[in-house]
C-alpha cells in the first residue's frame, strides 16, 4: 500500500468513477424493478413533472441552440472549404444530427435536470423526508427513483428529437442561402440521406444518455451526508462524472452504430 | 399488541413492556436521537442494539422489504415536525400514503378527508387557507395538523407520534393532544404511542402507561448511521 501512496490522488480519481458506476447501476436496476409502480397516480405525477422539467421546459432553448449549431456547422464547413452545398448537408446529418446532437442534449440535461435531481434528493435526505416516506410505508425507490430515471430518459429522448429538427432547419437554411439553391433542394437531399432507423437513432441515444444521467444524479443525491455543505460537492460530482458518462456512452454508441 | 423485550438502544434501555390493544403510552427518553432510534426500531428501519420489539407479533426489521412496508400501512406515524414532503403542497402530502394502500379509491379518500377535517374543526384555521400551500409556508402547528389528517386517512391500528408537541405554545400543544387522544378513543383496540424526549412537554397531561428510558453506558456513535435494513438498497442515514 505504501508503494501506492504517491499515487493516492490517482487511485482516488479512478476509484470514485468506479463507485459511481456501481451505484448508478444499482439505481438503474432499482428503477427497472419498481417500474411497475408507475401505475400509481402519485408516482405518475412525479414522472409527468420530471418529463416536463427535462423535456418540455427547455424546449425553446434547445431549439435555438440546435438551430445555431446547425447553422454554425455549415458555416464552418464553408469557411474551411471542406465541403459545400449538398456535401455539407450530408456531413451535417452524419456528424451533428446523428452523433453530436444527443451528446449536446445529454450535456444540457445533465446541467439542468442532473444537478436539480441531486440537490433535491440531497435536501430531502437531510430534512428526513426519505425516512418519512419509509415510515408512511412508501418505498422511496419506487416513489423517488423510478419516475425520475424514466422521466429524464423520456425527456432527453424528446429533446434529442427536437434537436434533430432544429439543427436540420438551421443547417439547411444556411446551406441554401450560401449556395443560392432552393431550400427544397436541400430538404430533398436531407430526406434522401435519412431512413426511419436514422431518425430513431438520436432519440434512442438520448434515452440511454438520460437513463445514465438520472441514475448518476440520484446516486449522488442519496449519498449525501447530514451536513448541507455537502450538497454542492454532490452536485459537482454529478456534473463531473455525468460529463464523463455522457461522452463515454455517446462514443460507445457511435462505435457500435 | 406491541412488545418490548429487554429493549435497549445506544446509551439507554427501556426494558420489558407489553402494550395491549387500546393502550395509550408515553415513551420518555433523553434525546431526540434516542426517540428517533426507538421509532426506527418500531418501524423496522433498524434492528435494536439489544432485545426485541414486536409489532403485531412480528419484528419488522426481520421482515422482507415489501412485507415490512405493508405492515407499516397499518401504522400511522407522525415523525418529528410532521414529516411532510416540502416539494408537495400540503393537500398532496395528506393524500400521499393512502394512494399507496390497496383497495382505496379517490372518491372514498375524499369523503374520509372531509370527515377528518370535520374532526379537527375548531382546532385549526380553516383548511382552505393553508391546504394548497407548500409546507414551508405553513406554521409548525398546522404542519402537524396536516400530518395528523394524513395519519387519520390511513385508518391506523397503531399511532406513533414522535415529539408531537415539541416547540409548540401551550395552547396548541393541548389542542393537538386533545385531538390525538380523541382519535385514539374513536376505535376500540387502537394503540397510541407518544415518543418524547422533553419531560416537561407532557407534564400534567399524562395518566396513561409511561415507559421511561434509563441511561446506560453512553455511546457516541450516531444511531442513524445504522438505520438501514439490510435489504434496503438506498441508505436512509442520516435523517
Amino acid at each position: 500500500m505504501r508503494l501506492l501512496q504517491p499515487f493516492s490522488g490517482l487511485v482516488y480519481s479512478v476509484q470514485q468513477p468506479l463507485k459511481t458506476a456501481g451505484g448508478g447501476l444499482i439505481i438503474f436496476y432499482s428503477a427497472l424493478a419498481y417500474a411497475v409502480n408507475l401505475r400509481r397516480r402519485a408516482v405518475r405525477e412525479v414522472l409527468a413533472k420530471q418529463i416536463y422539467f427535462t423535456g418540455v421546459q427547455p424546449l425553446v432553448e434547445v431549439l435555438v441552440i440546435s438551430f445555431l449549431v446547425g447553422y454554425l456547422f455549415v458555416l464552418l464547413l464553408e469557411k474551411v472549404h471542406l465541403v459545400a452545398g449538398e456535401g455539407s448537408t450530408r456531413m451535417l446529418i452524419q456528424t451533428v444530427i446523428m452523433e453530436l446532437g444527443p451528446l449536446i442534449c445529454g450535456m444540457i440535461v445533465l446541467s439542468r435536470s442532473g444537478s436539480a435531481i441531486t440537490s433535491e434528493i440531497a435536501g430531502m435526505k437531510q430534512r428526513g423526508e426519505i425516512r418519512s416516506l419509509y415510515l408512511m410505508g412508501i418505498d422511496p425507490e419506487s416513489y423517488l427513483i423510478a419516475p425520475r430515471v424514466f422521466g429524464v430518459a423520456i425527456g432527453t429522448m424528446l429533446l434529442s428529437f427536437f434537436f434533430v429538427i432544429g439543427c436540420a432547419i438551421g443547417g439547411l437554411t444556411l446551406s441554401a442561402l450560401l449556395s443560392k439553391t432552393s431550400f427544397e433542394r436541400f430538404f430533398d437531399v436531407f430526406a434522401g440521406s435519412l431512413n426511419v432507423l436514422d431518425l430513431l437513432y438520436p432519440p434512442l441515444k438520448g434515452a440511454v444518455t438520460g437513463l445514465g444521467v438520472a441514475a448518476i444524479a440520484c446516486y449522488h443525491g442519496l449519498r449525501v451526508p447530514a451536513s448541507s455543505t455537502e450538497t454542492p460537492k454532490a452536485v459537482i460530482a454529478t456534473i463531473t462524472q455525468g460529463t464523463f458518462f455522457v461522452i463515454a456512452a455517446n462514443t460507445l454508441l457511435m462505435v457500435l452504430n | 399488541m406491541i412488545e418490548f423485550h429487554e429493549f435497549a438502544g445506544r446509551g439507554f434501555q427501556l426494558g420489558d413492556a407489553v402494550l395491549q390493544p387500546g393502550a395509550e403510552s408515553l415513551i420518555l427518553v433523553e434525546t431526540a436521537e434516542q426517540s428517533a432510534e426507538v421509532l426506527n426500531c418500531l418501524a423496522g428501519l433498524q434492528a435494536p442494539s439489544k432485545g426485541i420489539i414486536r409489532l403485531f407479533g412480528q419484528d419488522l426489521s426481520k421482515l422482507a422489504r415489501d412485507d415490512r412496508l405493508q405492515a407499516l400501512w397499518k401504522v400511522g406515524i407522525i415523525p418529528e415536525d410532521g414529516g411532510l414532503l416540502t416539494a408537495l403542497p400540503v393537500w398532496d402530502n395528506i393524500l400521499l400514503p393512502s394512494q399507496f394502500q390497496p383497495g382505496r379509491n379517490p372518491d372514498s379518500i375524499n369523503g374520509e378527508f372531509q370527515e377528518a377535517v370535520g374532526f379537527c374543526q375548531g382546532a385549526c384555521d380553516p383548511v382552505d387557507e393553508w391546504i394548497r400551500l407548500l409546507p414551508d409556508y405553513v406554521d409548525q402547528y398546522h404542519r402537524r395538523i396536516a400530518a395528523f389528517l394524513r395519519l387519520m386517512l390511513c385508518r391506523p391500528a397503531v399511532c406513533i407520534y414522535e415529539n408531537l408537541t415539541g416547540n409548540l405554545p401551550a395552547r396548541q400543544k393541548e389542542s393537538l393532544l386533545a385531538l390525538t387522544r380523541r382519535f385514539h378513543q374513536q376505535q376500540t383496540g387502537r394503540i397510541s404511542i407518544y415518543l418524547e424526549f422533553d419531560p416537561e412537554l407532557l407534564a400534567g397531561h399524562w395518566a396513561g402507561l409511561l415507559l421511561r428510558g434509563v441511561a446506560t453506558a453512553h455511546s457516541l456513535s450516531n444511531a442513524n448511521e445504522h438505520a438501514t435494513p439490510p435489504d434496503f438498497r438506498i441508505s436512509l442515514a442520516p435523517f
